[in-house]
């Protein structure tokens, strides 16, 4: 997994597909630094401010 | 509505299971609220089907409404309710990222509240693939 490029939608696609990875701690804390570091690139979908 | 009676209607939802596209969209905002720190992703195996019912609830008010209320902050009357008395403070921090809209504009968690614009997108967004049909492959014309 690249850290510097995962997005939220990553994350929700590793949880229907992979989903013993993704409930994993390592898991967890990654999706909870990649939001600090970026926000706004984090919630790629998303359009709006964050 | 109340979020009491949100997480009670999201828990019943839930234990029914049969209805994938509810699962879906609160197992996606449960993903939500840990990245942004709200929920802890720790012990979760112990506190996590609380963090269920509270996704769920938000999932219930954002897929209606999109409004509900806290009308008591005492932790005695949560606890009282049976309902987790985090819910408060989950709410609070929920307020301060701009996941969820006081209506006074306070900025800690009273009264009624809106849905923020970020949580509704990804509640439509976790419905996506769900409700795209299925593709199946008519095997006769392949042989």
């Amino acid at each position: 997994m690249d850290e510097s490029t995962f997005t939220f939608e990553d994350f929700v696609a590793l949880r229907r597909t992979k989903p013993d990875e993704y409930y994993t701690l390592y898991t967890q804390r990654m999706m909870k630094q990649t939001f600090s570091r970026n926000p706004q690139a984090f919630f790629a979908s998303y359009k709006g401010s964050t | 509505m109340d979020i009491v009676e949100l997480m009670q209607t999201a828990k019943a939802r839930l234990q029914s299971n049969e209805q994938p596209l509810f699962v879906e969209q609160t197992a996606t905002i449960v993903g939500l609220l840990r990245a942004t720190g709200i929920l802890a992703h720790s012990r979760t195996s112990l506190v996590g089907h609380t963090h269920n019912e509270f996704a769920g609830a938000l999932v219930l008010a954002a897929s209606t409404s999109g409004r509900f209320d806290l009308y008591s902050r005492r932790q005695g009357d949560l606890h009282t309710r049976g309902c987790s008395t985090r819910v408060v403070a989950w709410l609070d921090d929920m307020v301060s990222t701009g996941l969820l809209q006081q209506k006074q504009g306070l900025q800690y968690a009273k009264g009624e509240m809106s849905v923020g614009d970020l949580l509704c997108h990804y509640v439509e967004y976790a419905a996506l693939p769900l409700r795209t049909p299925v593709k199946r492959i008519n095997l006769a014309h392949t042989i």
